[in-house]
Formats: structure tokens, sequence, C-alpha cells
């Protein structure tokens, strides 16, 4: 019960988080140069023309009433519809999830499988051969813009060796095989520099920890030093990586929109970029708040998870 | 004949990138019998625990040892394979050290953390019950209160001195040879050192292991040592049976040390009853509380309505424990913090809830000295503008503050000539010596001390502390001395007040608490000072 | 183990005063030496171009490197050598604008942050819905609404690192706030604008210029990103996201057109975070954990 409470606690505390970011989004459409019902009514409009539209899209009211009455629409899963297109924005953004899903999922996986270990063992052997050559992997990953890299694979194992394809996405339907081969190129791009944030963080975190009183006692113990550093060292190492793949998400997100753009995969990322072009203004709104949700989401969970890593973090 | 439980003989302890430098360690003998406590004494930079760790091979990376024999009931421990010292440690010698709170595992319970000593050093793996109860016997054995509990329970949810039990339990549960203590009771409160300095000697009698123990206090090797090793800058000053070193020390140094040590005599100063309070502090209370949107408020009392005046010229002591509400009545009476209630009567003047500016022009006569002289200057202003800073914001033309801070840095013992140096030149000893020059400068009524002397080593204490006497000789100031250590306060202070869990206990002049203490905690706190009798009784011969 | 290799400075030792302390850092040394010369190239870009960048010339298309076009030309005919020197002016401009944008402005709610309290619950949440956007989304949204200038996708890129700026800020404050040299400067009668000035801010400046890097390097990433994206800079203005954007068309038949401006991105990006790198390492290590690069 008490733990059900402290948990809705954390809930509610990200309610002002999301009202900032629909905030933001609502802004944006606001400021923006051109101006909606102008473009509605056409040229040919009266001013009485238009002024009849301002009033039944209620763009009459007040900033504040205007911003009210949309967050409530939104509240109730009513996005807009596409200006471009006229279809309803969510049923839009639920024809773009899967592959959007696909890539961040398998990148996540990809760089948490690649990223610890590697940081682990380069903190292990500090100054090693593996230790250099990652920090020489992740100080590229920060350096190298993820399109750069995006094409670096297709010249090598597109163009060149012939192995994956160039560019387009294949939905898990047609097939495991040919879902998974279409997507190697857009993970092993995105997870570059992911990889290299994860390696990093995990190395200094665990170097952090190697120094600390429990560590020496557990050598004093005359226990191994592979169990000093996975049973005493990494499980306080723990907190920092794991946010750090919380924090790492908007990263992510910001990647998949290139990555999709580079590859051709018709998901969110393609969307938003189409939709700047076109100047669908509902559909980058809606985009805005349903990332900025999955941040706020994935970093609740995050935040959750922290108490089963350290005892000494209570849920309030 | 039996063998020695430890045998070093020549250690040599130096850089590893450095292997013609001054060594950490030159040329260290001792040996140490089962059922015996031998001591290594010394300040920071002594080669102490160098010494441990070597035994241990915990040595870290930049050290290596040069040269010598340690020998483990006659197994040479140098130049082995690491991994024979591996099994070594934990089930023929083990170690505990001196933060109970960081030398346990935050994440693990407490019988996670114990069960893995057996789990790779048991010759036959144990059932689960069988461990338990050896765990729960081994830590009964320690003393531990509620044994069951603490099993189950992490590190952050004991006390200091349980996890110390805790640390021992899980250094004793394979029945080492050897028990290695590394400044053990160092961070613990004063009673506590004496539950946990007795429970070691029990042990070394009931399971006659030999003990390695490392220390800078001579009172506490009055009270437990057998042998003694006087170390200074990783040499050995002299060594021996330590009733011997204790009564006939041959070298000055060894006298130093033991001479530094706080004896608790009472100070002979009898200030003027006629003094003027410059200092008069009524029911002052301190109430720290958090208040969450759901959850009720959740309030601390760290101090429960203290009253008290300080004379003008007078020392007063405040003695107590961690948690005793101590420094938060000096930050009360600073106002560094504000005090929930009460008032605080400076020279007449209530500035207990004076506003900013009133507050700031007040400051000039009630100055703060604080415990850790490595973090109370800022690290990147050279220390002449630290000094000179209080003077000028008071006013004083910078020239003239200028040539003040230098007659205020001939009167601590520096020379004037530090101008602009930066903080991070200086010693421990030194830096305090600068931080109350700085404090002096205001030309304050009242110097606030608060563990001013704590963190430093015991002959640099000792100065410190007839430093702080002369200026209440020469300047006539009164001075509040906070301190966890009755025996500093009865050397240096006019009148003692001990003070418990938020509240004052007891209040009176030095010689009075001193012979006829009134509180049972006033008597503990004396009974549990380490060396007390032994010493006092040496010096008196 | 406190007593250890701590070489104590007892005695005397002399103040020494030679190079800066920060350049004793090689890393800090290759960064500047790298970025000085990078700089050069963006200030002297009229001098150091043969042609002018945005000149067209169709017949003379995806030309090979010539003694007129020292690096070939691209797929409109204009020489790329000379919009590579011309587009360090876009990626230098646009890493340092933002940089500073973000830091004076995160800089500033920062020290409100810990200065007042009853600020700063708001505007935390405030920096935690500004956070939660991903950072190319956002300059994607406001470059979209307002339209592609240097202004507009300077502040656009600005926005979202200023949260970042403003915690970091914001946690050295508290920090710095608990130190007992505060406090004595306080009850040294100290009046607060010296305090913040003379005891604050020099403490906050070290991983605040840490910071500042990874924010310009960040930022000319993002801005190449944008380009690319076809979202950026009008093409007629030479910058190197420009230049891989238009490569994408003949990728398959001259990916030097790609390669080129990626690796001038590259270079300079990696010399800024080796500044950034190097700062972070002459800092204290437990700041080094929040001053650390996340995008």
């Amino acid at each position: 019960m008490q733990v059900l409470l402290l948990i809705g606690r954390r809930i509610a505390a990200t309610v002002p988080v999301l009202i900032a970011v629909a905030l933001i989004a609502f802004v944006l459409l606001r400021i923006s140069s051109g101006d909606p019902v102008a473009q509605l009514a056409g040229d040919n409009a009266t001013p009485e023309a238009i002024a009849a539209i301002r009033a039944r899209l209620g763009l009459d009211q007040p900033m504040i009433i205007q911003f009210l009455q949309w967050g409530w629409r939104v509240l109730h899963g009513d996005l807009g519809t596409s200006i471009v297109s006229g279809t309803p924005v969510l049923r839009l953004i639920g024809q773009h999830t899967a592959p959007t899903i696909a890539v961040s999922l398998m990148t996540m996986l990809v760089s948490v499988v690649i990223g610890v270990p590697l940081g682990v063992y380069a903190a292990w052997r500090r100054g090693g051969i593996v230790d250099q050559l990652t920090s020489v992997m992740t100080t590229a990953g920060f350096a190298v813009p993820t399109f750069a890299v995006g094409y670096v694979w297709i010249y090598l194992l597109s163009m060149q060796a012939g192995l994956f394809p160039v560019q387009g996405y294949v939905p898990l339907s047609g097939g495991v095989g040919r879902f998974l081969w279409h997507l190697t190129l857009p993970v092993l791009t995105l997870s570059f520099v992911y990889i290299a944030l994860i390696a990093r963080v995990s190395r200094t975190s665990l170097l952090e920890v190697m120094s600390d009183d429990y560590v020496r006692t557990a050598r004093a113990k005359g226990l191994p030093e592979r169990t000093v550093i996975f049973r005493h060292a990494l499980r306080n190492a723990a907190v920092p990586i794991v946010s750090i793949i919380g924090i790492g998400v908007a990263l992510l997100i910001g990647g998949v929109v290139i990555t999709e753009s580079i590859f051709n995969l018709p998901g969110l990322g393609r969307l938003t970029v189409d939709s700047v072009m076109a100047r669908d203004y509902p559909v980058i709104q809606a985009v805005i708040i349903v990332f900025g949700g999955v941040y706020v989401l994935i970093n609740l969970l995050i935040d959750l998870s922290y108490a089963a890593f350290d005892p000494r973090i209570s849920l309030s | 004949m039996t063998e020695p439980v430890l045998t070093i003989k020549g250690l040599v302890v130096g850089r590893r990138d450095d292997p013609s430098g001054d060594p950490i360690v030159r040329g260290l003998d001792l040996t140490i019998g089962a059922g015996e406590i031998a001591c290594i004494v010394g300040e920071s930079g002594s080669g102490k625990s160098v010494t441990s760790f070597s035994v241990m091979g915990l040595l870290p990376d930049a050290l290596t040892p040069r040269a010598g024999s340690i020998r483990l009931l006659g197994e040479e421990l140098l130049g082995t394979d690491p991994e024979k010292v591996r099994k070594l440690r934990g089930s023929r010698m083990a170690m505990i050290f001196q933060e109970p709170m960081t030398a346990l595992n935050p994440v693990m319970t407490i019988r996670a953390q114990l069960a893995e000593v057996i789990e790779f050093h048991g010759e036959t793996p144990m059932s689960r019950s069988a461990l338990d109860a050896l765990i729960l016997a081994t830590l009964e054995d320690m003393l531990v209160r509620d044994p069951k509990r603490v099993m189950n329970s992490y590190p952050h949810q004991l006390s200091g001195g349980q996890r110390q039990r805790v640390m021992i339990a899980m250094a004793l549960l394979l029945s080492p040879s050897l028990l290695i203590a590394d400044e053990p009771t160092t961070a613990l409160d004063v009673t506590t050192q004496k539950q946990i300095l007795g429970l070691i000697k029990s042990l070394v009698e009931r399971r006659n292991i030999g003990v390695l123990f490392i220390t800078h206090d001579f009172g506490v090797v009055a009270d437990i040592a057998d042998q003694v090793v006087v170390m200074q800058r990783g040499e050995v000053v002299e060594s021996g049976p330590a009733a011997k070193v204790l009564q006939s020390p041959e070298k000055a140094y060894t006298r130093l040390l033991i001479d530094s040590v706080p004896k608790g005599h009472a100070s002979t100063n009898v200030p003027s009853e006629l003094a003027a309070p410059v200092l008069d502090v009524r029911d002052v209370q301190m109430v720290y509380g958090r208040r969450s949107l759901f959850g009720a408020a959740t309030t601390t009392h760290a101090l429960k309505g203290a009253s008290f005046t300080l004379n003008q010229g007078e020392i007063l002591g405040v003695v107590g424990e961690s948690g005793s509400g101590k420094s938060t009545l000096a930050r009360c009476v600073a106002r560094l913090a504000t005090p929930t209630a009460g008032q605080i009567l400076l020279m007449g003047r209530d500035i207990s809830t004076a506003g900013q500016e009133e507050l700031r022009l007040q400051r000039r006569y009630i100055q703060f000295v604080f415990q850790d002289p490595y973090r109370s200057l800022n690290p990147r202003l050279p220390v002449g503008r630290s000094l000179i800073e209080g003077a000028v914001n008071f006013g004083v033309p910078a020239e003239v503050a200028r040539d003040k801070v230098r007659a205020l840095l001939e009167l601590v013992g520096m020379d004037a000539y530090i101008f602009d140096r930066l903080p991070h030149e200086f010693s421990g000893g030194q830096r305090q010596r600068i931080c109350i020059a700085r404090a002096l400068v205001s030309e304050p009524q009242i110097l606030i001390a608060d563990e001013s002397v704590s963190a430093l080593d015991v002959t640099v204490q000792a100065q410190v502390l007839k430093l702080f006497a002369d200026l209440r000789a020469r300047l006539g100031l009164a001075m509040l001395f906070i301190t966890h250590d009755l025996r500093v306060a009865a050397e240096l202070c006019d009148r003692i007040m001990v003070m418990r869990h938020g509240e004052i206990v007891e209040t009176g002049p030095t010689a009075e608490i001193m012979q006829h203490p009134q509180h049972d905690y006033t008597r503990a706190l004396f009974a549990a000072a380490p060396g007390q009798e032994r010493l006092r009784a040496l010096a008196t011969v | 183990m406190s007593v250890i290799v701590a070489a104590s400075p007892t005695a005397a030792p002399k103040r020494t005063r030679s190079l800066p302390r920060i350049f004793r850092s090689k890393a800090v040394l290759f960064g500047s030496i790298v970025l000085g010369v990078l700089i050069l190239i963006a200030i002297f870009a009229s001098v150091l171009g043969v042609v002018d960048p945005a000149a067209v010339q169709p017949r003379l298309r995806l030309k090979p490197p010539s003694a007129a076009a020292w690096l070939g030309t691209d797929h409109l005919g204009r020489d790329v050598y000379s919009r590579l020197v011309y587009g360090s002016r876009v990626s230098l401009l646009v890493g340092g604008v933002v940089a500073l944008l973000a830091v004076v402005f995160g800089a500033l709610l920062g020290l409100i942050s810990g200065a007042v309290r009853w600020v700063d619950g708001l505007l935390m949440r405030a920096m935690d819905g500004v956070m939660a956007i991903p950072a190319i989304l956002f300059a994607v949204a406001m470059i979209g609404a307002l339209g592609a200038d240097l202004v507009t996708i300077c502040i656009a890129i600005a926005i979202p690192e200023i949260p970042r700026v403003a915690r970091l800020v914001r946690s050295v404050v508290l920090t710095v706030r608990e130190e007992p040299y505060i406090e004595a400067a306080v009850s040294m009668g100290t009046r607060t604008p010296t305090l913040i000035a003379r005891h604050m801010l020099p403490n906050v400046l070290a991983p605040l210029i840490a910071q500042a890097t990874y924010i310009a390097s960040s930022a000319i990433l993002i801005e190449a990103s944008l380009s690319f994206l076809g979202i950026g800079m009008p093409d007629e203005v030479p910058s190197w996201g420009n230049m891989m954007a238009n490569a994408r068309l003949v990728f398959q038949v001259k990916p030097l057109l790609m390669l080129l401006p990626g690796l001038c991105i590259v270079l300079t990006v990696f010399a800024i975070n080796r500044i950034g790198d190097g700062l972070r390492d002459l800092l204290d290590p437990r700041l080094a954990k929040s001053v650390g690069r996340l995008k």
C-alpha cells in the first residue's frame, strides 16, 4: 500500500513536466510565421469569412483559453487532423510507429549488450588494449555525425560488400529474416553513438566505485577479482549506468529522425520531417507530444527501478 | 616455542614508478605472537597504514615492497603468488577499517556479505541453515544486539558501532590467526570506541589471535597494546613492550606524542566572576522540518532549548557526541543557521532574528573557526586575499588591513610573506592557523571553534590548543569551544557544558565537572576516554 | 588509506607561473591548435577560397580535381574546395553562438534556481519539459514554424541545451553553497554580490566552460543534421551539412563529395571535444560526472 502510494506520487510528479511539453508544442505552433486560417480560407476569402473561420476554430479566444481547450482535446485523444492528408493525426501516428519502435528497441538492446560489457572490461583492465580501443571508439562516436556513419555503412556493407539492402523497410509480417536484414544497417548506424555513450559512462562509474571502501573490504575478504567487480562494484555503479540509458532516450529519438531519413524507413522520424516540409503543424505538434511522453514514461520507469538496485533509495 | 603469528623483517615499501626515490616505509621489524596486540603509532604520513596493507597484499598499484620479509605463521607472503595470498585473506588473516560507514557494501545485506567469506574460503559447502547458524553465532559473539534483525539488514540501517561489530564478525568468521585493525575506532564516538576496544581485547584473550592495531592515539595504545612501534615519516622511531615505551620513552618524538595526548588536566585559569557577559543565549531551539506533498511533515529536534551565557575572556567548552546538537548550537549562535525559537543576545543585542544587513554588521564581533582546514579556505583565492576580506568588508582600507593581517599572522605563528600563496601549499595545521588569523582580523569579541582541532595530528593539535589559550590571554577573547573530546575540552576550557540529544545535560567549572560529575552521561564520557588512568598515572610519576 | 601518496605541501614551495595550467593538458593543447587554425580559415575564407562558392557552372558538373577546381566540382558545378573553406564559417558560427546563448541563459536560470528557493521547483519542472523533447526534434519543429535562417537555427539548437546548463550550474551552486569557505566568507561579513562574484562564480566557471565546448560540438553536429534533412540553411549558403545533403544524390558515383565535408565536421567536433575532455579531466573528478557529455 505504502509502495503504491509512493509510485502514485512519482507518477503525479510527471504531470507538470507533461504540461510543460504540451505548452512547448502549443507555443511552437502559435509562433509559426504562416497563418493557418488564411491557408484554410484560401486566397479569395473575405475578411468576414476569415473571422468566421477564426471563431469556429476558437482562435479569437485568449491564448490561455485556446491552450486549455486544445489540451482538453489532447487529453481525450483528439490530436486533430493532418492539414495535408486530412487523416486524423492519431491514426497517422499509429501507422508510423512500428518501424520506429523496431529500430529504437533493437538499438537500445544492441547498445546495452555491447556498451556495458565494453565499459566494464575497459575499467577492469584500465590502460589495456581494450580500454584504449574503447576510448578511441567513444571519442569517434561523439565526433562523427549519425548520417555520416550511415553512409559509411552503406558504402562499405551495402555498395562494396553487398551484404545488406541500401534502403527500405519490411514489416515483421514480411518474415523475421527479411525484417532483421533490413534493420541491420539502421541499427548499426544508430547504435554507434549510443554504444559510445553507454560504454563511457559504464567505465567511469565503475572506476569511481572501484576506489570505494567496500571494494577494498571485498578484496580484504579474499574474494577473487571478478567477484569483487561483478558482485560488489557493478551493482553500486548500476544507478548512473541505468540513468544514462534513460537520458540517452532523447539522443536515441533524435537519431531515429535522421536514421529513418537515411534508410527511408516509414517511421515517426520520416513523418516528422515530411510534416515540417509540408508545414503540417498538427502532426508536428502531436509527434512532439508523443516523443516527449515516451521520454517521460521511460525515465519514470527508470526512476522506479532505482529502488531495485539500491536499498537506500526509497521511492519517496 | 610456538610459531609467531606475524613476523615482519626489514620491510621497505616504495613507489613503483620511482625505484630510487625515498621509500614510504623503510626497514620495519615486528613480531606478533598469538594472543598479543601490537600497535603501530604514528601521525599522517608515517607509513603505518602502508605497513598494514603490505601485510594484506592490498597495496595500491602505485606502491610496491622493495625489500624485507613478511611471514604469516611462518609462511612468506612477499613475492608469493598473489592468488595464494588472496586465499589467505579472510581465512588466515583479516582486516577491519576506519570508516564502518563506507567499508560495508551498501547494496548487500549483512548476511550476504558475511556468507560470501564462507563461500570463497569454506572447505566444504555449507547448508543454508548451518551457514545462518554460524553467522548468528559469530554476530552474537561480537555482542551485536538483535543479531537476527542485523543479519537481514542493509548497512545503512545500522549504527556506526553496530557496523564496526559486523565488520569484526566478518573478519573473524573463519577464525583467522591475525587481525589487522586500521584505526578502527577513530570515526566512532568515545563511548562506542570504548566498547569496541573492550571487544577486541576480549577476543584476543578468548580466541588467542594476534592483532596488528594501527592508531594515532597514544591513549588507545595505553589501553590495549602489548607492544608498540612508533613510526615517523616511514621510519621506526622506537619500538618495544608497551609498558616500557609508555613509561620511559627513549626518543623525544615518542615523548612528544605521549605528551600531546590531552590528559584532561583541569585548566587552572579561573575567570573573574565580575566579567561582563558578551553572549547570552536564551532557550534557543532548532527544528528541521520537511513537508512533502502527500506525506505528513517529518521534524527533527536538533536543539531542544539551550540557554547559557559566555563571559568576556572566558573559554566555554561544549562537549558531546555525534547528534548531540553541539554543532547546531554553534551555527545558530554564529547565525550561520537561523534558530527556530529563542534569543541570542550579542552584547545585549538580540541577533536571533536580525535582518541581513543588521546581521552583517554584527558579524565582526562573532567569528568562526571551522573543523576542516582543507575546505574552509577558498582554494582559488591567495590566502592574503581571504585574510583581508573581513577587515575590508567592515570598512578598513586594504593597505591598513594588510598590515594588520601581517601582525596577526605573526601572532598565530606564521610568516607574513605567505600572502600570495594558495591554500593547497600549506599543511592542515598551517591552514588552521591561517583560518584563526582570518577570524581575528575583524577584532571579534567572541571566537567560536567548531571541532577546530579534531582533523589535526596530535602534535599539531597540541600546538593549536596552546595557540587558543595564548590568544585568550593576550586579546581577552571569549571562546565557545565545540568538541567531541572531553579531554581536549578539559585542558583548555574554564567551564564545560555537556550536551546530549539536543539538550544541555550539565554545565559547570571544569574542575568541578571533572571531579564531581553530576550526570551519569558525563561520567560515562570520562570513563570512555581512552588511556586516561594509565597515562595520567604515568605523567604524575 | 588517506595517509599514503598525498605529497603534503608542508614546507614553502614556490608558486609557479608559467604556461596557463590548462594548456599543460595535451588534449587541450591539441584541440586548441586545430580549432585555432579552423577559426583562421573561417575568418580569411575570402582570401583562401579560390572562386565564388555559390557560382553555378552547369557545364562543369561533377568534375574531378584539377588546377582550376582543386577538389573538383559538385552536381551544380560549384567549386568543392571553396565551398569547404566557406563552410567552416557556418559550422563555427553556429557552434560558437549556440554555446554562448545556452551558457548565458542556462547559467542565469541555474543561478536563480540555486539561489531563490520558490522559483526552483517551477523552473526545474519547465527545464524537465524542455529536456523531454529531443534536441533535433525541437530544432526541426521550430525551424519548420519560423523558417530557416541563421538566427532561428541558432536559437532552435540553443534552447534544448539550456536545461542541461541550468541544472549543472544549479547543482554546482547548491554544492558550493555548503562549502565551509563560503560560510567563512559569510561570517566575515561579505555581501551577497561579492560572495557570488568572488567565491561562487569561479567554481562554476570551470565546469561551465567544459560544458560549453560540448554544446558547441553538439550544435555543429545538429546544424549539419538539419541541413542533411533538408531543413537547414538555404542551399546557396555553403555549409558542410548542405554539401553532404547534396552529395546524397550522387553518393553512388562520387562518395568523395560526401567524405570531404564529413571529415571537416569530424575534425572540428573532435578538436572541440578534446578541449572539453581535457578541461573535464583537469576539474574535480567528482564534478566530471555531472559535466558528462549528454546530448
